[in-house]
């Protein structure tokens, strides 16, 4: 009753995609996901090079990043649910705090661990500050700066589809709330097998451009 | 897993020349918050004043109210943290022992760590009821991924030449795994025990929001349900001030257990 056979889950995972339910809700998921990643994106960046920027100003605010690094996010779900109300916005709000953390620390460390040797020569080669930080800071930096991408990306996925379960309103979360809810095992292992597969799919491809980077 | 480069050398080292610019910054961005609340208008709805946290907590601590729940959220933790590290060391032990297996399990694993586990819940909750067992196994599920994989690369990561050593002077398999793996493993291995905790703490109080009958996750939906928000800031900070100590107190005991490594 409660454990499916791999082959039922199967054939109800393409049911869903056949009656097009996969592809209403998966649009709502998708369009989170593409907002909240683009957000989390130039949030992270713009902080992390701006806190790159302020020197020891920098690492004062960087351990208040990481206290907050350290404090659960999702807990704050019910403040986002009841002050900004239930739907797309929450959901946005709690990932794009999750993802956002790991991208600025690692772009501060990785901008600051970058060998002063680099910097010399470029300097003595008369490079100005724009040539600097494109040419060396930043191709320098790029392994780690990825790195804290890939993160940023892992803890925003996890944001999204965790939120759209604990706030059910539309999304592949909602399909395992509720089939929770109407105890219909079948939607339910449907749900929990998309957000499995979005979320092992999304890793791989990441972990595959991260190997691409560390070999370039 | 993170390097630290810098290790000092006591638990209670001395503060740094920032400390009071931080604690300045702390208590400029308090002043605005209460300022702003104060101001009164629309915030108010949904953010009560610093002030009005620091006196719910008192309330709810002095009145007593708070403190069952603290208790079930804290055995459910426990319980779950244990089986966690059970299972966690020990696979990880035998996964990390054998290059082969280490080989085939680490990626299926690593994939595993990224998958939101409370999208599992429902299954738990199917199997184990809405009872304290769901939320202790939702705990240690949460907890067990970390744990593991510190395991697992710590035990990668020892020198084989190490072992070698010990055999040839007749060392037994006990004194070999206490003398030699867990001086090499502690590093990564307490990263992952202090990962493993901050999520056993999220996953038993999440699984209480979601279906409970008491615990900290279950107060703040009561208070949700209600829409009495500054009893939920006033949960929600005491959560946060409780996972902030016990993180700092386990990087403390961490920096102490590897004050011998560079």
């Amino acid at each position: 009753l409660v454990i499916n056979a791999p082959s039922k889950i199967f054939w109800g995972c393409f049911e869903k995609i056949i009656s097009g339910e996969f592809f209403s809700r998966a649009r709502i998921t998708g369009l989170e996901i593409l907002i909240s990643f683009a957000i989390t994106l130039v949030l992270g960046t713009s902080l992390g090079i701006l806190l790159w920027e302020l020197k020891d100003m920098g690492k004062v605010l960087e351990s208040f990043v990481m206290i907050f690094y350290s404090v659960p996010t999702i807990l704050f779900y019910p403040l986002f649910a009841v002050s900004l109300g239930i739907g797309i916005a929450p959901v946005i709000c709690v990932a794009v705090i999750m993802g956002v953390l790991p991208i600025i620390l690692n772009i501060r460390a990785g901008l600051t661990d970058v060998q002063p040797v680099f910097l010399n020569v470029a300097r003595s080669m008369n490079a100005n500050r724009r040539q600097i930080f494109f040419k060396v800071l930043l191709p320098a930096a790029t392994p780690i700066i990825f790195s804290g991408i890939k993160m940023g990306f892992v803890f925003m996925l996890v944001g999204v589809l965790s939120m759209e379960f604990l706030i059910p309103f539309d999304g592949l979360g909602y399909l395992v709330y509720w089939g929770y809810f109407i105890f219909d095992t079948v939607t339910l292992y449907a749900g929990i097998t998309y957000i499995i597969l979005i979320s092992v799919g999304a890793l791989y491809i990441l972990t595959l451009i991260e190997k691409k980077i560390k070999k370039a | 897993l993170k390097k630290r480069s810098k290790r000092p050398d006591v638990i209670f080292r001395k503060p740094d020349r920032f400390i009071w610019l931080r604690l300045g910054i702390v208590a400029v961005s308090l002043f605005i918050w209460q300022y702003l609340v104060w101001r009164g208008g629309k915030i108010t709805l949904v953010l009560p004043s610093p002030l009005e946290i620091i006196k719910g907590i008192w309330v709810q601590i002095s009145s007593g109210t708070i403190l069952p729940h603290v208790g079930v959220t804290f055995y459910e933790v426990l319980i779950g943290y244990i089986l966690a590290i059970g299972f966690g060391v020990g696979f990880g032990l035998i996964l990390g022992g054998f290059r082969y297996l280490t080989d085939v399990f680490e990626p299926i694993l690593l994939a595993a760590y990224t998958i939101p586990k409370i999208i599992l819940y429902p299954i738990i909750l199917m199997i184990f009821g809405i009872g304290i067992n769901s939320k202790i196994s939702l705990a240690a599920i949460h907890g067990i991924f970390p744990i593991l994989l510190g395991t697992i690369v710590g035990s990668k990561g020892v020198n084989r030449t190490f072992i070698r050593v010990a055999q040839s002077m007749n060392a037994r398999s006990f004194q070999i795994y206490w003398k030699v793996y867990l001086p090499c493993i502690v590093l990564p291995l307490f990263v992952g025990l202090r990962i493993g905790l901050s999520l056993a703490i999220i996953g038993a109080i999440i699984g209480e929001f979601f279906e409970a009958k008491i615990g900290l996750g279950y107060l703040i939906s009561y208070y949700q349900s209600r829409a009495s928000i500054s009893q939920m800031y006033v949960v929600i900070t005491l959560i946060i001030i409780i996972v902030l100590s016990v993180n700092e107190v386990m990087r403390r005991v961490e920096l102490w257990l590897t004050r011998w490594k560079v």
